[in-house]
């Protein structure tokens, strides 16, 4: 297979660790983890990531290769020979276990005594208890009026209310353009559909 | 009802549902990682993004993995280089390959998505004409020109304006095209900026722009997209 030419600049600019003093290796592995941080962290900002997400896998990759590296074993060798993959591997290891780490401690979690969640319900300037009441009405309609939807549709639809265009439902499902505007739009049909039923109106449809 | 407003209440039920709940039907990481790779039937996988969609909390871990896959993607550069992205990036495949056959796509999907998600422009999607505003904008970089959806001509200059940032040294604009690629790109240490290099934009193209911190401040800082249509002459 042909490399592309920048796949090949980058690869050729990292350091050839084999051949390098220890306190060399040590010091090229921690640029090539800075480096793959920062590939990271341009993707993970685009996403509206925090650093902190980004850090605490990074953190975990830079404790893995350092218990690894130079103790003579094979990892040891892998790392020094293709320290950018390895790298890779290992974040996608090591966020793997944070995801974990994270699932158990939600499910230790206790309620708390105040309720503190930035996320709880919205409350606009300027909207009365009444209008406030309605909205979550009306949110509540569409929560169940998406659940109905059928579930080969539902998850485009989802997308799409979430704001996320519609490239990007196609790339995340390797669905075709054709494919994806015809889920996406039967869904939507079937949600406008199900809230007409219920007495809500459209001023328009896409 | 509009579809803004379907949005709205959308955000409105993930704010409000029963996290508890929905965290007990947390997708497990494997899964995740298997949607990002697609690996495993698209029953599995749809299964599996029906939840993510509507759990904040898995939405953020799936963004982090697909990051880290992008990351990954670059490393590997398997990506044949004369194809572009978005083409590439459809459409390919379907099951169970080793990850180092799925690198490619991650990378084009997340170069896609580096675009798609971060700006939420809603790139053609239906109703899109007034679809400018991204999630979380509430506390977005304030845009003040060009508005939302402006008309401008081919080849002349265009004055792009925003609000200053506390802390902010230096800002960086970005003109981005249909695929997420970045056109144009300009940092300022003001809050305005006049592109006067338009002449590698399109006639009777769309594009999106936006602005981000580039030095001081919150580096997360950044502001919505929005979309620019250079006139057809």
């Amino acid at each position: 297979m042909r490399r592309p030419a920048a796949a090949v600049a980058w690869r050729c600019a990292l350091p050839s660790l084999v051949t390098l003093h220890p306190d060399a290796q040590s010091a090229a592995l921690e640029a090539v983890v800075a480096d793959f941080a920062d590939m990271v962290r341009r993707v993970a900002w685009r996403h509206r990531l925090v650093d902190a997400d980004v850090d605490e896998v990074m953190q975990e990759v830079r404790i893995r290769l350092w218990r690894s590296h130079g103790t003579g074993r094979a990892e040891s060798e892998q790392i020094a020979r293709a320290p950018a993959s390895y790298v890779y591997r290992t974040a996608v290891s090591a966020a793997l276990d944070i995801l974990r780490r994270r699932r158990t401690q939600r499910a230790r979690a206790t309620v708390p005594l105040l309720d503190d969640d930035t996320t709880a319900p919205l409350h606009h300037e300027g909207r009365g208890p009444d209008a406030e009441l309605e909205a979550s009405e009306l949110a509540a309609q569409v929560a169940r009026a998406i659940e109905t939807i059928p579930a080969s549709r539902r998850p485009a639809v989802r997308m799409y209310l979430a704001g996320y265009p519609r490239e990007e439902i196609a790339a995340l499902m390797g669905w075709t353009e054709g494919k994806t505007r015809n889920l996406l739009y039967r869904g939507l049909a079937d949600l406008r559909e199900r809230l007409t039923e219920q007495g809500i109106a459209w001023e328009g449809t896409t | 009802m509009t579809d803004e407003r379907l949005r709205d209440l959308y955000e409105r039920t993930l704010a409000t549902r029963d996290r508890d709940a929905a965290r007990a039907r947390c997708a497990s990481p494997e899964a995740m990682l298997a949607l990002v790779r697609r690996e495993g039937t698209e029953e599995e996988r749809l299964e599996t993004l029906d939840h993510v969609m509507a759990c904040d909390d898995c939405r953020r871990e799936l963004d982090l993995l697909r990051s880290i896959e992008a990351a990954g993607a670059q490393v590997e550069g398997a990506r044949p280089a004369d194809e572009p992205i978005a083409l590439w990036s459809r459409g390919r495949r379907t099951a169970s390959p080793s990850w180092r056959r799925v690198v490619p796509f991650a990378l084009a999907a997340s170069l896609v998505l580096a675009v798609g998600v971060g700006v939420r422009d809603r790139l053609g999607a239906p109703g899109a004409d007034s679809a400018d505003v991204t999630r979380g904008e509430g506390g977005a970089l304030a845009l003040l020109t060009p508005a939302a959806a402006a008309y401008v001509d081919a080849g002349a200059p265009v004055t792009f304006a925003w609000r200053p940032e506390p802390g902010a040294r230096r800002y960086l604009l970005e003109v981005l095209d249909a695929q997420g690629n970045v056109v144009l790109s300009e940092s300022t240490a003001d809050t305005t900026l006049v592109l006067r290099d338009t002449g590698r934009l399109a006639p009777g193209t769309e594009y999106r722009w936006w602005v981000r911190l580039a030095a001081g401040g919150d580096p997360q800082r950044a502001s919505a997209v929005r979309r620019l249509r250079i006139r057809s002459q």
